[in-house]
């Protein structure tokens, strides 16, 4: 038994790691359903499962060890081969799993302290009160706080005993059975024991409030700033001790830097990962046949980005599941294959991180549509005719507009489109629509990097820095002057076999060419949507991580820059927008 | 059809005084055991309702004997009977599957609502 104060370090270290195991053990699940044949599978369920078990165990949770026991009881023969996985054991697994997860991030719990004293004349009064204890820990939730169970069991006799429920009156009339009860006292009234979702889903992590982090991100800028000036001045004193002290300083700084930025960002996976069982269940209630691709995952944004699409996310993903992929035979029918697939997949695209959910469902019914917008009014009769394809699917994008008759208790009625083009607007974000009736919908998210973390490479170009994101980079290398060849009067390379265009930075930025060099010139293979060219820098710097920063207004309309990002040193860097250059 | 009791006892003496107990007021006894060992025959044989179980008996003790019944039927309803000063023995019959306990010398009463609660659950 962990005394009491302990105890609360432990809950939460018991809860977060808890909840570090769900996400996986749920895909782990899915995994398994659609591959019973998986050992590996079974074997890291029942090893998570062994785990909590006897974590729960030691926290005393008799109902959790209890629950992690069972599963394991069932997966035994299977992981001996003496079963096979059957539905009501997957059903189980499953169930077992929202358990553990209510019970670890169980939200708003009153707990209630109960004293309870026992008549003077009661024989064995700690043997007693075990017993009590026993049978009301089969009821409903209970912990004995004091005395310690080693004092209860002891041979003293103690006649006093404190619980905590979050159920006083069950307790209360079970108590009533017992003749050497004799007083009952509810001691704290509402002793609160909040745990938030959001954050028990970091696991291992501090709950930020965001606006704090916005708030320790500009006194960076702050302190950046300062630090140049600083330095400034100590160049001018000409001291070398100082100047010694602030490089220090200015190192310290920018490790603070690198943390801030790193703490804001999250990968997609903790959103993407919840998908694989929301899916599997969604899918299991309406009797479809889904097959789920998930990419991308490990693709990073914002924190508070992350906050603001997972819901239009789930919404999307829902309809997919719901009114996109037809029920088996309605697919069979039509000849296409019984298991319907959604993808959902984030890539990096220039300046947005784009996130693609498609389905191979029955698409958009564009008739409906015209219909539905009839009927409420929004278009006259002769209007109808010539309305666009393009023009019709708008509608959808239109508040309490709803194409379905009937109502789904799953999506509901009218809860469509407009939910999530408000949440993208709200984040500067995008969203675009294209449907093929019968063969299926695709939605891109355009989310914007603002604030995003990408890996870039830094070069210089006279006394400026560039990033480059990485996305577009092959390689760095340095081309040979002399192997420069002109076709039409435009520059080529020949590198490994591949003839390549070359691009000089200098040109593109309208600045002099650069005389008196050596032969050696630092260059950059890059690709764009396939074809590779060569990028000509003054200097290669480094790869490393970088935050995007919209424009200031006055240069955001100059094509050749999608944003910039503050480098370590204070300095802005700006951000090639690298299918621009070469156009 | 009534409830029916095994009495588990090493002493006649204490097994007639409880049978009486619970005889006055409608229970059966079917059978009586003198210690452990035959208490958990006599279960596996008879699957009684309930079961009162002294703890300290040749040849199998109370506790013993109860691991033994709960194998056998993890619902099995007993009752531990003990002398005073136990208490670290009853707790272990408890955390062993018994489901509650009466202390030597009885009040009558307290058999009869230990019985009562136990058969309720």
């Amino acid at each position: 038994m962990i005394d009491n104060s302990v105890g609360e370090e432990y809950k939460k270290l018991f809860k977060s790691e808890v909840i570090s195991y769900l996400d996986n053990l749920n895909n782990l699940v899915v995994e398994l359903e659609k591959h019973p044949e998986r050992k590996d599978v079974i074997d890291e369920i029942f090893r998570i499962f062994h785990t909590i078990k006897s974590m729960a165990g030691t926290m005393g949770y008799e109902e959790m060890s209890q629950l992690c026991h069972r599963i394991e009881d069932l997966l035994f023969p299977v992981r001996n081969g003496e079963e096979k996985v059957s539905q009501n054991l997957i059903d189980e697994i499953l169930n077992g799993i929202d358990f553990i997860e209510n019970f670890v991030t169980g939200e708003k719990k009153t707990i209630n302290r109960l004293k309870i004293t026992l008549n003077k004349e009661t024989p064995l009064p700690g043997a007693r009160f075990f017993t009590i204890l026993n049978n009301l820990k089969s009821i409903t939730d209970v912990e004995l706080l004091e005395p310690g169970i080693e004092e209860l069991t002891g041979e003293e006799d103690i006649f006093q005993f404190v619980i905590s429920t979050g159920n006083p009156e069950k307790i209360q009339e079970e108590l009533r059975k017992y003749s050497e009860v004799e007083k009952v006292e509810l001691l704290a009234e509402e002793e609160k024991e909040h745990v938030v979702k959001d954050e028990s889903k970091k696991p291992r992590e501090l709950r930020v409030d965001i606006e704090d982090l916005d708030a320790l991100q500009n006194i960076l800028a702050e302190l950046v700033i300062t630090r140049e000036r600083l330095k400034e001045l100590i160049k001018e004193r000409g001291d070398a001790d100082l100047n010694s002290a602030m490089e220090f300083h200015s190192r310290a700084i920018s490790d603070l830097q690198n943390i801030v930025m790193k703490i804001r960002m999250v990968p997609l996976s903790h959103i993407f990962d919840r998908f694989p069982r929301y899916v599997r269940d969604l899918a299991k209630n309406l009797g479809k046949k889904i097959n789920l691709k998930i990419i991308g995952s490990d693709i990073e944004l914002d924190r508070s980005l992350i906050e603001s699409i997972s819901d239009p996310l789930h919404h999307l993903v829902r309809n997919a599941v719901d009114h996109g992929i037809e029920p088996p035979e309605e697919r069979k029918r039509m000849g296409k294959n019984e298991e319907g697939t959604i993808e959902i997949k984030a890539s990096r695209e220039k300046g947005f991180i784009k996130i693609t959910i498609s389905d191979d469902g029955s698409g958009i019914d564009t008739e409906n549509i015209k219909i539905m917008a009839l009927k409420k009014g929004l278009i006259k009769e002769e209007q109808a005719g010539r309305l666009s394809e393009r023009e019709l699917i708008s509608f959808l994008f239109l508040p309490g507009f709803s194409t379905r008759e009937e109502v789904s208790d799953l999506s509901g009625r009218g809860v469509g489109l407009d939910v999530v083009r408000e949440a993208m607007r709200k984040i500067g974000g995008n969203v675009e629509l294209h449907s093929v009736q019968g063969k299926g919908t695709t939605i891109n998210l355009y989310i914007p990097l603002t604030m995003a973390i990408i890996k870039a490479y830094i070069i210089r170009v006279e006394n400026e820095f560039y990033a480059i994101p990485l996305t577009f980079l092959i390689e760095t290398t340095s081309v040979d002057k002399n192997r420069v060849s002109f076709i039409h009067g435009k520059p080529l390379v020949i590198l490994r076999n591949e003839v390549m265009p070359l691009y000089n930075l200098r040109k593109i930025l309208s600045l002099k060419d650069r005389n008196g060099d050596g032969t050696d010139m630092p260059t950059l293979v890059l690709n764009v949507e396939g074809k590779r060219f060569i990028l000509l820098a003054d200097e290669l710097i480094t790869s490393g991580d970088i935050v995007v920063k919209h424009l200031p207004v006055i240069i955001r309309d100059i094509r050749q820059y999608t944003g910039v990002t503050i480098m370590g040193d204070g300095y802005p860097c700006l951000i090639l927008d690298v299918p621009n250059l070469v156009q | 059809m009534g409830v029916r009791v095994l009495v588990v006892d090493d002493a006649i003496f204490m097994r007639k005084m409880l049978g009486d107990i619970l005889r006055k007021e409608g229970y059966e006894i079917v059978a009586e055991a003198e210690n452990g060992k035959e208490a958990v025959e006599k279960y596996k044989e008879l699957k009684p309702d309930l079961v009162t179980m002294d703890i300290i008996m040749p040849d199998m003790s109370g506790i013993d004997a109860v691991k033994e019944i709960i194998k056998i039927d993890p619902d099995a309803k007993i009752i531990m009977v003990s002398a005073m000063g136990h208490q670290t023995l009853v707790i272990e019959a408890i955390q062993a599957g018994a489901k509650d306990y009466v202390v030597k010398p009885f009040q009558p009463s307290r058999v009869l609502e230990a019985v009562q609660r136990v058969l309720k659950l």
